[in-house]
């Protein structure tokens, strides 16, 4: 994801699809857009450049019931948690 | 935000759920400093008609097309010498430093740096010290203790200044 992220400078993202599979998608520089219903799980997503997770990357989780996921930045892994 | 999930992600400003029906606008990560006035768009999707009632709108927007435009690997160009990085593990990409456009460091919003030109660079020991004065400042706050900033200075620093 890190090597496809700064070949192409768009972002990716490692997702369960609503029919279970596990998918690697990409979008463009500035995010990906899903449609309702088309996926399940986020597992993790790249930044295009060093900036890092936002307060929007957190509250993504509460909406899909999830308890973490990955934010790839300039290199950086960090692990993202639901806001209280 | 960079990831906007349809029937999930929630509008900050009205706090309602951004359908396939709504008119929306996704901002991109485009933003590091917390005090910067434009970090409320960081990362972040609205409804369009919400957006029209927050009065930086039109500044984001215009900030976040040049990130957008800047990032593309066709124009990642060195600011110290005008080549093309093509090698990700020389590069360097300087985040949105500055807000101000008299601020020295303004002029280096969303460059970029080939690691190998920077023994060439004659201002490195301004940008430096700008950077340091940066952290040491107020106006610069991080998610995560100023890591993008500290790095930023390990890596252009971390280079012999002369060839």
């Amino acid at each position: 994801m890190k090597t496809r992220t700064k070949a192409a400078g768009n972002e990716h993202a490692l997702v369960t699809l609503a029919n279970g599979q596990r998918a690697l998608v990409s979008g463009g520089p500035g995010g990906i857009i899903f449609q309702e219903g088309e996926i399940t799980t986020l597992f993790g997503h790249t930044h295009p450049t060093s900036d890092p997770p936002s307060s929007a990357d957190a509250s993504a989780l509460k909406s899909l019931n999830q308890s973490k996921q990955y934010v790839l930045h300039g290199g950086v892994r960090t692990v993202v948690r639901p806001k209280n | 935000m960079g990831i906007l999930i349809l029937g999930v992600t929630i509008c900050p400003i009205c706090c309602d759920i951004i359908t396939n029906r709504d008119s929306y606008f996704s901002f991109p990560a485009f933003v590091v400093n917390l005090k910067d006035p434009l970090y409320f768009f960081n990362d972040t999707s609205f409804h369009e008609r919400c957006l029209k009632k927050v009065e930086l709108t039109s500044k984001a927007k215009e900030v976040s097309y040049l990130y957008i435009k800047n990032i593309r690997p066709e124009n990642r160009k060195c600011l110290i010498r005008g080549n093309l990085i093509t090698d990700y593990h020389r590069h360097i990409f300087i985040e949105r430093l500055a807000s101000g456009k008299y601020d020295f460091l303004y002029q280096f919003n969303y460059k970029h740096i080939d690691k190998n030109n920077l023994p060439f660079w004659n201002i490195k020991e301004q940008f430096l010290k700008a950077l340091d004065l940066l952290v040491a400042s107020k106006n610069w706050k991080e998610i995560d203790d100023k890591k993008y900033l500290k790095r930023l200075i390990f890596e252009t620093s971390s280079t012999p200044n002369s060839p």
